[in-house]
């Protein structure tokens, strides 16, 4: 079956998997905001937790960059970006291109925001089951019924779980074509039309066969109640990371 | 008492293809029933029709006493289900996860769900695996997950499509070992398979389906010698005037 990734959930009984599952979610959402807003002071404070944070929650360094490659590029770009198309003092010049000392900054600030947040992320999704996830989603969610929380918490639940089996699935076909020479074929649009449809296909399968399994086993509109547990833990959590939160927006 | 009554159903695609062809069966409270036939015989979708999956164009089925087009959420109840492909009919995210789905699809309070997560996870031999992620399960602990799966909702028939399909051998004893457990225990079993050598030696009763259609339903012995009519292997033993031997000795 399918390969875990980084992000996926470990099993463990540390403080931090332990926490309510709503402090979590309210945790990362100030936490971003202040990110957003923070400064080069705030964001140093910000990087020295999440080191902490990241060491605690034992996740491999070389595959975090592996997996976010393409993000990581995609990062860098923004920042060469920035860089050249902000005005200011320039720092140095290339035919056309000047790149400026606010663009570097600039772009390096953001960036840095958006790693932050990246890690703050994969340590709530390494800590936290998708189950658990799913119901605090749905308890935010309560109070706009027309929203159908329950519904969405379940689309939740399974977009989580299926992702890696369509990657597995997309790893198997692409192996299968491979061993046929379809690396022959130069042609992108031809490549991802014989991936990509037999893929597509295969998961609607997937989706119909998951639909009828859920069916048989009386998935309908009610549900046992999760099981909250908030302590005082969570409480005093909770007061930390808005104190925290208001630190590194300010400083 | 049959627990289930089938009566003259036919199931007609939606592309206009004969699925089901006039077919009748009861089956007896305590039964061990292998449905055989070949590929595309219509296993699969006569299963379906059990706990309104899918519903018949003419026909009706009795599960328990009760119309199944009137209330399939008991017949899902009576009835517990497992598909022939794990990958797509596991939804939870750990082993306990998975076994909880059917409880608290039925509202059940969160102590009794837990007590009959324990249960099941236990008769399945999975108690040791409760917080694993089931991608790291193997081929055989994975069935076995789905049938804990179903246990835990408390279901008095077990129904199974092709439950030793990617199984190696010890895989298809451990299964096999538990589901003639269960049948002692007094659920009734109906097993779908193509082919019979794994099962047919725990079987009261065999029906074979062909084309649609219910081509013969009887003791095992006495159709055994005739099955290869049906595009189904006769176990090797009666080639040598053996009795089929179990897979479990
Ligand atoms: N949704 C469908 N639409 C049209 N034909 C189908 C559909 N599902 C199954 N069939 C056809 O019905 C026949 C019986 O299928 P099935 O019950 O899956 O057989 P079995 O489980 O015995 O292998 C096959 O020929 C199959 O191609
Ligand atoms: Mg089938």
């Amino acid at each position: 079956m399918a390969e875990l990734s980084v992000f996926a959930y470990r099993q463990g009984n540390s403080a931090a998997h332990r926490l309510d599952p709503r402090i979590k979610l309210i945790s990362i959402s100030l936490l971003s905001a202040a990110i957003l807003a923070a400064q080069a002071a705030g964001l140093f404070v910000a990087t020295g937790l999440i080191i902490g944070a990241t060491i605690y929650c034992r996740v491999s360094l070389r595959q975090i960059g592996h997996e976010l490659r393409w993000l990581l590029f995609m990062l860098a770009a923004v920042w060469g970006i920035r860089a050249l198309v902000t005005p200011g003092e320039t720092l140095f010049s290339w035919s056309v291109f000047s790149v400026s000392r606010t663009g570097v900054l600039t772009g390096a600030i953001i960036c840095w925001r958006w790693v932050i947040i990246i890690f703050l992320g994969l340590t709530v999704s390494v800590t936290t089951r998708t189950e658990d996830i799913r119901a605090a989603v749905e308890w935010f969610l309560r109070p706009f019924p027309w929203l159908s929380p329950h519904r969405i918490g379940t689309m939740i639940g399974l977009l989580v779980r299926f992702i890696p089996v369509i990657l597995t699935h997309a790893r198997e076909m692409g192996a299968a074509q491979r061993a046929r020479c379809v690396e022959n074929r130069k042609n992108p649009i031809y490549r991802l039309r014989v991936l990509g449809l037999p893929l597509l296909r295969r998961t609607f399968v997937t989706a119909d066969h998951l639909t009828i399994a859920m069916e048989a086993r009386c998935y309908g509109q009610g549900r046992t109640a999760y099981a909250w547990h908030f302590g005082r833990e969570d409480g005093i959590v909770l007061v930390g990371m808005v104190l925290l939160s208001s630190v590194i927006s300010f400083c | 008492m049959n627990i289930i009554e089938i009566k003259n159903i036919t199931h007609r695609f939606a592309n206009g293809r004969s699925g089901l062809n006039n077919i009748s069966m009861d089956i007896a409270r305590g039964q061990f029933v292998v449905l055989a036939g070949a590929n595309g015989s219509g296993k699969t979708t006569l299963l379906r029709h059990f706990n309104g999956l899918m519903t018949p164009q003419q026909g009706v089925i009795i599960v328990d006493g009760v119309n199944v087009a009137d209330d399939p959420v008991r017949a899902r109840r009576t009835i517990g289900m497992v598909f022939q492909d794990t990958d797509t009919q596991i939804v939870g995210e750990t082993v306990y996860d998975e076994v909880a789905f059917g409880p608290e699809n039925l509202c059940w309070p969160r102590s009794v769900v837990n007590k009959a997560v324990q249960t099941a996870l236990d008769q399945m031999g999975l108690v040791h695996l409760s917080d694993q992620s089931p991608h790291l399960l193997s081929g055989g602990e994975r069935r076995r997950l789905t049938i804990a799966g179903i246990l835990a909702m408390n279901p008095s028939v077990l129904v199974f499509d092709e439950p030793f399909a990617n199984l190696d051998y010890p895989g298809v004893r451990d299964v096999l070992r538990r589901i003639v457990a269960l049948h002692q225990e007094g659920h009734t079993i109906v097993i779908a398979a193509h082919d019979l050598e794994k099962v047919i030696a725990h079987a009261q009763r065999l029906i074979i389906l062909s084309k649609g259609c219910v081509a013969a339903d009887g003791a095992p012995n006495e159709l055994l010698p005739s099955v290869e009519d049906f595009d189904i292997r006769r176990p090797i033993e009666l080639s040598f005037g053996h009795a089929v031997q179990s897979w479990l000795n």
